[in-house]
């Protein structure tokens, strides 16, 4: 059975950040866990912070607030700063290296350094940057079945953005490779 | 003329306003607030009036004007700005006291307080940006959005029968005695930034006098939540909305006339 997480998403506005909590949100009610998804961000109609927090939970969720939280992806370098150090012991980080560039490091957790742009541009557009981030973080904690938030990325995405479905999955399944290689021996 | 020649003639004749910060602003491209703001900042140099300005910022795309400006500003309720504004300037009448207001602030949830500060007069000088819609929350319908505008909650356009007719403010607090001075302008074209860095001039001018409330309206284009390229929104702009909320001055007493 899958741990409870607490996850923090992060970013600027345009990234992504909010689809991709949302996705997970989607997924974790398709097979029957509890969730709670909030965003967070400030008044600029373009760019500015983003963020969200998505609890799961197989029991009840009391709060959508979280301190700590158990995984978090940081896509941008603010975002590193702020929620970076932040992460529970033990828990998980996936940092988008293309644009958080900032030295960081922490040995009480899974720091998984990914150049998801990079990565995002192979697929097809930068704009899946937050999908390779999100497989990459499902690798590592196991949160939800990928196959699952597969299944739900049209009922996520919306008929209108249909034609991201495909680059979406691939996306996520070059995140998740990616994790698979980084991760340390132990957490195999 | 050779490089050297015209470096020996070459003269500075635009610059940053000294009231304007360094800071780059979080503005949309297209977006009307980098202009007001530019005309706003060079007319407190002009007036020479930097050291002893108050500026009262709004909820809205401008929430965080005072990082743009160097000198003091005060956050205000949403809404609220013309009732901070009337205490600053009540206790300390010697400062300049300008409130920049968008119309969802001015005009819908603010509607008592910009009455209630015109109806009583006071001395200060309102600065009211009219992009038709409420913008930073995504484009929802505003109290001046026009009838048949698409807005995010009006998809299919605004139906007069169900949501009422926009609302023209400045013509409605014209009707109060106290005010001193409203006028509408707008920044869709050079000419048109010309004419409202004069009213607001003369606005800030009626402030300085004395003479009472004054009320400058900007018809700002918004081309996110419009749906159109920068170009296409200064064009909706004289097209559409300025036929609904006329140029020009729509009350100014002898004594401003003469500013």
């Amino acid at each position: 059975m899958e741990k409870d997480h607490e996850i923090i998403i992060a970013g600027f506005g345009g990234q992504g950040v909010l689809f991709a909590g949302m996705l997970l949100a989607h997924a974790a009610l398709r097979i029957g866990r509890n969730v709670a998804w909030i965003p967070s961000y400030g008044p600029e109609m373009r760019g500015g912070t983003a963020g969200c927090t998505v609890i799961l939970s197989h029991e009840e969720v009391g709060s959508p607030i979280i301190s700590r939280p158990s995984a978090a992806i940081v896509m941008n370098e603010p975002s590193l700063a702020k929620y970076g150090p932040k992460v529970k012991e033990g828990g998980v980080l996936v940092v988008n290296r293309s644009l958080a560039k900032a030295p960081f490091s922490r040995n009480d957790i899974q720091v998984l350094e990914v150049p998801a742009n990079e990565i995002a541009m192979e697929v097809g557009s930068d704009r899946a940057a937050n999908m390779v981030a999100l497989g990459a973080l499902l690798r590592a904690t196991e949160a939800l079945p990928l196959d699952v938030v597969e299944e739900v990325m049209p009922e996520a995405l919306g008929a209108d953005k249909a034609r991201f479905v495909t680059p979406n999955v691939e996306a996520l399944r070059r995140g998740a490779r990616l994790a698979e290689t980084l991760l340390s021996p132990a957490a195999r | 003329m050779s490089t050297a020649a015209s470096a020996a003639t070459a003269q500075l004749v635009l610059t940053r306003p000294r009231s304007l910060s360094t800071a780059v602003t979080h503005y949309c491209p297209g977006c009307g607030h980098g202009i007001v703001h530019r005309l706003v900042g060079e007319t407190i140099d002009e007036l020479g009036l930097q050291e002893r300005t108050v500026a009262v910022w709004p909820v809205g795309c401008a929430v965080f004007g005072y990082n743009y400006f160097e000198f003091d500003g005060c956050e205000a309720a949403h809404g609220r700005a013309p009732a901070v504004a009337t205490g600053i300037k009540r206790v300390h009448p010697e400062l300049f006291v300008f409130t920049y207001q968008g119309d969802g602030d001015l005009g819908a949830i603010g509607t008592a307080e910009i009455i209630h500060a015109a109806a009583r007069g006071e001395n200060i000088t309102v600065i009211f940006v009219n992009n038709a819609v409420y913008g930073m929350t995504g484009g929802q319908m505003a109290p001046t959005t026009l009838a048949g505008q698409r807005t995010t909650s009006t998809p299919g356009g605004r139906d007069p029968g169900r949501a009422g007719y926009p609302i023209r403010v400045s013509e409605m607090l014209a009707t109060l005695e106290a005010p001193r001075y409203i006028t509408r302008v707008s920044v869709h074209s050079p000419a048109a930034i010309r004419k409202a860095g004069a009213a607001i001039r003369r606005a800030f001018k009626c402030q300085v006098a004395g003479l009472g409330f004054s009320l400058v309206e900007v018809l700002s284009p918004c081309p996110t939540n419009w749906g159109v390229s920068p170009r296409e929104a200064q064009r909706w702009l004289e097209e559409r909305m300025v036929p609904y909320f006329p140029l020009g001055d729509i009350k100014m007493v002898a004594e401003v006339g003469k500013l």
